[in-house]
């Protein structure tokens, strides 16, 4: 399999859907983003982010019941596909093996 | 769920149209009303709104302006209008951005533009008010004034628009114009008046215009209230009207409708009020405070060789100033058949805008042009940096185009840039001509015609956008194509250094410079040409010696005009105060004065050695002392004595000119002329010669002849005082002597070289001279500015190159050879073409210069070593900077 090509945002968006488990709906992605990443993300660029990975095959959709307050517009709820997950897994050790050693120029990673 | 938690249609419309077709895209739609709800929630409503525009915006970006493989996932192609909004919109972003990471460019390239099209907005509303508005009365071009004319200043063909030789009417001249005049629909003659009114507490002057009805009918005028005059209220006997201004209505009546059929008394008369005139209406300048009729006196006048009324007419419909002009000519004709003394006088016609702005034409378009080419070279230089930075992106474009990008969105990316920043310098612009336009309209010296039509309105403004929009394409064009036409394959190769491509945009660098300099050697020209011509009227000779002379404009009363005994006698008392004043050297009285106020030309009957003629002459009556007085010097014969009196023989005085003209290579002393004054048709004998003298700086010297005051008592309005206490200490004591005669007296005190400074000949040309030595300046600076940059550039480009060769055993001064060689090509081009063009353009600055030729030598020769100077000053430090390039480090760095 070919090391996988994630760039820093796509690692981003993948790990947050996979932290929101079963919510993993595109406003929930943003405020995770915020939440852990300290990110402001713009909707264009989360959207189109989510469409290159889909197209990649990293993540799937499936429609959730409409809400109130949609304008009866259907909601997406993003999952992490097993591609995705090989990929993120790709990414981490070679990110890993990079990483190792660093400590003492960089420290310790805080939690 | 309430009207307002929808959000936005046209928003939520527009994002529709570029979201993914299919469940992707309405969940996209969902997820942004969602989130609109729950702002509306935590904000006012327009922020929420606001709020969802620019995240709708921000997605619509991403959308559109994806590459070509994401836009077939999407499957289908929006609008190709609204892509091509947005994606502008998102250009603008980027733009916006680039922008901002280069603040020292930026800035220095918006308030270039800013200036420039501040300036050019400026001179836009100025020239628009007066040269392109129609005259604020309904179909204005129909409106025409019409002269007599003087076939000795205008000629057989006179050129009426230089408004030389055009004369005011006398009363029964007017009327049988208006009478035999086919193509007037309406004609009316005025002149301006000085009212007082008297009643209620207190006298009040006013300024006034008396009219004969065809005036108001002629402009169109509708009252505000109650009636304007008709033809009834010309006749003789009619009962004295008046038609209040719409301001003295407000000030001194208080808008009361109930004003009219009041009486109120004007110099001593009742006179009726009859109507109101509109708001805001005005004509002549300021002396529309009061409108009244003439005097019955006045119009019972039969005197038809002095006139004092301006004539204004509405030609009929369809029917042509050309025709309306050959109509007035047989007029003439016919009139002169009646008149013999009169077949001499032609009727002039000239539309009454033109006759207003007349003297600013060529000036405000030469200056509209000027302004405009200093922007042009704001362009080129900006179109300059540019083009470096183009270069520098070169690389990053090459690519893109490899990658299959679409040239033209590179283009309109590219061009997006410029044209914001042009958009920007817009709005500067506008602001500066916001806050500029008023005062600088108030600095032209003299004020100018129709100042209060010049505005700040849509047409400035939509002037000025239109010009920033251009300003952007033209200055971004160039660079943007530059960048296109490179092949990939050569930035790839070489990243553009020393290929054809880089000869290829020095070519272009070069040509923007050879144009900068073109322009700006056209401009310096101009304004080399300018300050000749001033120093020429500066030094022309008045044939008056004006130092230590102070001028005073009295104005008896209409009692003493009897133009006898009483005139006489009011004039010998006149003079025994003056003279009885301390520290004069010198005076005299006289009917007219140069630079000051204007001068009359009756026909006179000359006699010269083949025939008798009666044609027209310059006349005015003094005192003796005047011509010793004002220093004009007396060529042949004498001046005036104290026997010249009443019953002496009759004598005059000729200047040069007219002796020239009548007697040429004769002596014109003893020679006979008569001057037609009712009971005064006697042989009048040539006793002196005087020297000439000119009335404005601008005009040339014309035949003239002067009568003693005690033989003809015309009006002698001046008082000329030679002493050298100066006009603060002599003032107050000429008010007292005159006043001390009679106390109705005006008097008005000033020095005559004020006056002939202080006249707009000399003060025009001035101010016009400033303006345009500041815009020369500016484009020589930026020329000069733009070839180091340039120079400087090609030094920066060539670092490897000159390295070599130094390396090679080329001299420092070689090199310093040949970058100064190259900046002086540029410049020696430039200069060419300029000389090109300001050849071309002499025929449009002759009329606006003064005893200057258009292709002066000097002016072009000084221009010329002025530009080479400042190029090779340019040219020298980026030479320099090359000839010290260190041979080691140049290799180093390739």
């Amino acid at each position: 399999m070919p090391i996988a090509s994630l760039g820093e945002f796509e690692q981003l968006v993948l790990l947050a859907i996979l932290q929101l488990e079963d919510e993993g709906f595109a406003l929930s992605i943003l405020r995770e983003l915020d939440r852990r990443a300290g990110r402001r993300v713009s909707r264009g660029a989360l959207y189109k982010t989510l469409e290159r990975l889909e197209e990649k095959r990293y993540v799937e959709w499936e429609v959730e019941e409409t809400t109130p307050g949609r304008g009866g517009h259907p909601r997406r709820r993003f999952t992490v596909t097993r591609a995705g997950v090989a990929a993120l897994q790709t990414t981490r050790d070679a990110l890993f093996r990079f990483w190792k050693g660093l400590e003492g120029v960089l420290g310790e990673p805080k939690p | 769920m309430t009207e307002h938690s929808r959000p936005p249609r046209l928003a939520e419309w527009l994002l529709a149209r570029f979201v993914p077709p299919g469940i992707a895209g309405r969940s996209i739609l969902g997820d942004a009303r969602e989130e609109y709800l729950a702002q509306l929630g935590s904000r006012p409503l327009l922020l929420a709104r606001l709020w969802y525009w620019k995240h709708a915006l921000s997605i619509i970006g991403r959308f559109v302006t994806g590459s070509p493989r994401q836009t077939r996932t999407t499957g289908r192609r929006p609008n190709s209008l609204i892509t091509a909004v947005v994606a502008l919109a998102y250009d603008a972003k980027i733009a916006f951005r680039g922008l901002r990471k280069r603040p020292g460019f930026t800035l220095a390239a918006i308030s270039t533009l800013g200036l420039g099209i501040g300036a050019n907005t400026v001179i836009f509303s100025v020239v628009d008010g007066m040269l392109f508005r129609p005259l604020p009365f309904p179909e204005s071009h129909r409106l025409v004034n019409a002269f007599r004319v003087d076939p000795e200043v205008t000629g057989r063909n006179p050129d009426l628009s230089r408004l030389g030789g055009l004369y005011s009417v006398p009363y029964p001249v007017f009327l049988d114009w208006a009478e035999m005049g086919q193509p007037f629909e309406a004609a009316g003659a005025y002149r301006h008046t000085s009212l007082t009114m008297t009643g209620g507490d207190q006298a009040e002057r006013y300024g006034g215009t008396a009219v004969s009805w065809g005036v108001l009918a002629a402009l169109g005028a509708r009252p505000a209230v109650g009636r304007l005059f008709g033809p009834e209220d010309d006749e003789v006997g009619a009962p004295r009207v008046v038609v209040l201004g719409h301001g003295t209505w407000l000030s001194r009546f208080g808008s009361e409708p109930g004003v009219i059929g009041q009486s109120i008394s004007l110099n001593g008369v009742s006179h009726e009020i009859i109507g109101v005139m509109p708001r805001g209406f005005r004509f002549d300048g300021s002396s529309e405070d009061l409108w009244v009729t003439f005097t019955d006196e006045f119009k019972s006048s039969t005197v038809r060789n002095a006139g004092s009324l301006q004539v204004i007419a509405r030609l009929k419909p369809g029917i042509t100033l050309n025709r309306a002009q050959r109509e007035m000519d047989a007029v003439a004709r016919r009139i002169g058949e009646l008149h013999p003394e009169e077949a001499e006088h032609g009727i002039g016609l000239i539309e009454r805008r033109e006759l207003v702005v007349a003297n600013w034409r060529a000036g405000l378009i030469m200056l509209l042009g000027a302004v405009g080419l200093v922007l042009l070279i704001a362009c080129a230089n900006i179109a300059n940096m540019l083009l470096v930075r183009a270069t520098e992106r070169q690389r990053e474009l090459g690519l893109r185009q490899a990658l299959g990008a679409d040239r033209a969105r590179l283009v309109a990316q590219h061009m997006s840039e410029t044209v914001l920043l042009a958009l920007i310098g817009g709005v500067v612009g506008c602001a500066v001509a916001l806050v500029c336009l008023r005062p600088f309209v108030a600095a032209f010296p003299g004020g100018l015609p129709r100042a209060e039509e010049i505005a700040i309105d849509v047409r400035m403004l939509a002037f000025a956008a239109a010009l920033a929009l251009a300003t952007g394409l033209v200055t971004g064009i160039l660079p943007s194509v530059r960048a296109m036409r490179t092949s990939v394959m050569e930035v790839l190769q070489d990243g553009g250094r020393g290929s054809a491509g880089a000869r290829r945009r020095s070519r272009t660098h070069a040509g923007l410079i050879v144009a900068e300099v073109a322009i700006a050697f056209v401009l310096l020209v101009g304004a080399g040409l300018f300050v000749r011509s001033l120093q020429r009227l500066m030094r022309v000779d008045t044939g008056i010696e004006s130092a230590n002379l102070i001028v005073s404009w009295i104005s008896p009363p209409t009692r003493y005009r009897d133009w006898g005994d009483t005139t006489r006698g009011l004039y010998r008392d006149l003079t025994a105060q003056i003279e009885a004043l301390p520290g004069i050297e010198s005076f005299a009285f006289a009917g007219q004065m140069p630079f000051v106020g204007g001068w009359s030309s009756p026909p006179t009957v000359i006699e010269t050695p083949d025939e008798v003629v009666e044609t027209i002459v310059h006349r005015t009556c003094m005192t003796p002392g005047y011509l010793r007085t004002t220093g004009i010097p007396l060529l042949a014969g004498r001046d005036f004595t104290n026997q010249d009196s009443k019953d002496a023989p009759p004598v005059i005085v000729v200047n040069r000119a007219m002796a020239d003209r009548f007697w040429p290579d004769l002596d014109p002393i003893g020679r006979r002329v008569m001057v037609p004054v009712p009971g005064d048709s006697v042989w009048r004998t040539v006793v002196g010669v005087a020297e000439n003298t000119i009335y404005r700086l601008d005009m040339q010297p014309f035949s003239k002849y002067f009568v003693p005051f005690e033989q003809i008592p015309f009006w002698g309005e001046w008082l000329i005082v030679r002493s050298d206490l100066g006009v603060d200490a002599l003032a107050p004591a000429i008010r007292r002597a005159v006043r001390s005669v009679d106390a109705d007296i005006p008097v008005q005190v000033f020095r005559l070289d004020d006056a002939i400074d202080g006249s707009r000949a000399v003060e025009q040309p001035r101010f016009a001279i400033f303006i345009f030595g500041c815009l020369s300046s500016l484009a020589a600076i930026l020329a000069v500015l733009g070839i180091y940059g340039v120079l400087s550039y090609v030094v920066q480009q060539q670092y490897n190159e000159i390295g070599i060769r130094m390396a090679l055993g080329a001299e420092a001064s070689t090199v310093v050879t040949t970058v100064l060689r190259r900046g002086l090509l540029m410049a020696g081009v430039g200069l060419v073409l300029g000389l090109g063009a300001a050849l071309a353009a002499s025929r449009v600055v002759r009329s606006l210069l003064f005893e200057v030729s258009p292709t002066d030598p000097i002016t072009l020769a000084g221009v010329a070593v002025l530009i080479l100077g400042a190029t090779t000053l340019a040219s020298w430090i980026p030479a320099r900077r090359a000839s010290r390039v260190d041979p080691v480090e140049a290799l180093r760095e390739q």
